[in-house]
């Protein structure tokens, strides 16, 4: 026996009793062969053993393995083609109901955070005044003419723009805006109401900037201010932010806790379903 | 009917069709699993599964290397008896041994006793191997496949399948030389 061959010269020998090495290697085995004694005793021990074990004996079966028809009803003959399409359907069929769920989960977080400034926003006026109906306001409160440009624009909030003339809500967070942070936990029956109408809900706070955009006579109107408020944006909800920052900070932060749960909400299910699609399918 | 038309029919459900399969194949399959066992018993049994297994999942068998495929299968049925094995060991007093039978032409006693031992030496030195290198052994030097073809039954890459013969012979050659004398004489000498 000689003394360990280095393992790749080991593989190297291995492979060429089998015919498996590439023909360079094979070349350049050959003319190591031909100088190193030790390689040389190598490959015939190591042909020894490969003869060795060509030699052994092949086994008999003890019996015959063919399969009986009782076998095969013990194990049910599967389809695995089938088996794995019906998985697949009935694992993205799962990952549309959690997309589903999770979009329907995002609308209400969205809804209860909007309804939440809604609230905080409704307690610094009369419930029953804000929400009446734009036809049912007494003519005098509508505007007498409104410029072209802005007409359409001040269609859309008319019901806010009568509802501010009364209330002069100012821009900054007043004492009753600050009051309104402590409201009960329950809303009044006229709250609860106004919740389900949100969009209308968050603009009061907006009125006297909107007010003021439909009432071109009104001092200190800016232009960012009437360029926001566009006939072809949804009215109620565009103003919302532009127009008083300190309120809408106030009332607001529910709301960016509420966005941001959706986001997070959101990244997860792609997470979730990216994983389901991945492992339905592999390619 | 050939090979191909065999495994549709066995796919269709077919039992004859796939039970000429299981008589042109189970030589190949038992020898395995007597090599990757070392027990006649329990590798009739691993073959009866294996091929029970085979037509229950004949349906996922693509175009390819039927005999390799059933290889593979065999395989991963005896590495999970191995496993089984190790972690609830029988000593030969609990399961007799099973001896097993040799294909030979006629002999007389005394050669036949010869053959035995013989293959109880090659067998012991196999049993010494680590599994993956076993199988490669077996497969390569006992059942003939080339490199190719032990990459598919084994699913191991080309390099690993020539790293696992090579590592395979060289413990192989220090284990049979314990052996030397049953030996014919020209393997004697070059050991």
């Amino acid at each position: 026996m000689t003394p360990r061959t280095d393992d790749s010269l080991l593989e190297q020998l291995s492979a060429y009793l089998d015919d498996a090495l590439p023909s360079d290697e094979r070349a350049a085995l050959e003319t190591r062969l031909r100088t190193d004694a030790a390689a040389r005793q190598a490959l015939v021990e190591l042909g020894a053993v490969q003869s060795i074990l060509r030699a052994a004996p092949q086994i008999v079966p003890p019996r015959d393995f063919r399969l009986t028809a009782a076998q095969v009803r013990r194990t049910r003959v599967v389809r695995p083609a089938r088996v794995l399409w019906a998985v697949r359907g009935l694992g993205a069929l799962a990952a549309l109901l959690i997309l589903a769920v999770g979009f329907y989960s995002i609308v209400q977080t969205s809804q209860r955070a909007a309804s939440t400034n809604g609230i905080v926003a409704q307690a610094t006026q009369p419930p029953a005044l804000a929400f009446q109906p734009t036809n049912a306001l007494p003519p005098s409160t509508k505007p007498a003419s409104l410029p072209p440009t802005v007409t359409a624009t001040a269609l859309i909030p008319q019901t806010f723009v009568a509802q501010a003339a009364p209330i002069q809500a100012p821009a900054s967070p007043s004492p009753s805006l600050q009051a309104a942070r402590n409201i009960p936990a329950s809303p009044t029956p006229a709250i609860a109401a106004a919740q389900l109408q949100s969009g209308a809900a968050v603009l009061p706070t907006q009125q006297p900037t909107t007010s003021a955009a439909s009432d071109s006579a009104a001092p200190g109107l800016s232009a960012t201010t009437v360029q926001k408020v566009s006939p072809t944006e949804p009215a109620p909800q565009a103003p919302r932010f532009a127009a008083s920052p300190a309120a809408s900070n106030e009332s607001g932060a529910p709301s960016v806790d509420g966005d941001k749960a959706a986001e997070t909400l959101f990244a997860l299910l792609l997470i979730v379903l990216n994983a389901i699609l991945r492992a339905l399918f592999p390619r | 009917m050939d090979e191909t038309a065999l495994i549709r029919a066995a796919q269709g459900g077919d039992l004859s069709a796939f039970n000429e399969l299981v008589a042109t194949y189970q030589g190949r399959v038992y020898n395995l699993a007597y090599r990757l066992l070392g027990e006649a018993g329990e590798a009739a049994d691993a073959t009866q599964d294996a091929f029970i297994a085979a037509f229950t999942r004949i349906g996922s068998y693509r175009e390819g290397n039927f005999g390799g495929w059933l290889l593979r299968i065999t395989a991963n049925l005896c590495y999970d008896e191995l496993r089984r094995h190790k972690r609830h060991p029988v000593t030969s007093l609990d399961t007799p041994q099973s001896e097993a039978h040799f294909v030979s032409a006629v002999e007389g006693p005394e050669q036949a006793a010869l053959r035995a031992e013989l293959n109880r030496a090659i067998q012991g030195c196999l049993d010494a191997l680590p599994e993956d290198q076993r199988l490669a052994a077996v497969l390569c030097d006992i059942q003939g496949y080339d490199y190719q073809e032990i990459a598919q039954v084994t699913a191991a890459a080309l390099g690993t399948v020539k790293s696992r013969i090579a590592r395979a012979r060289s413990k192989l050659r220090d284990c049979l030389l314990a052996y030397q004398e049953l030996f014919p004489e020209q393997f004697r000498s070059n050991l």
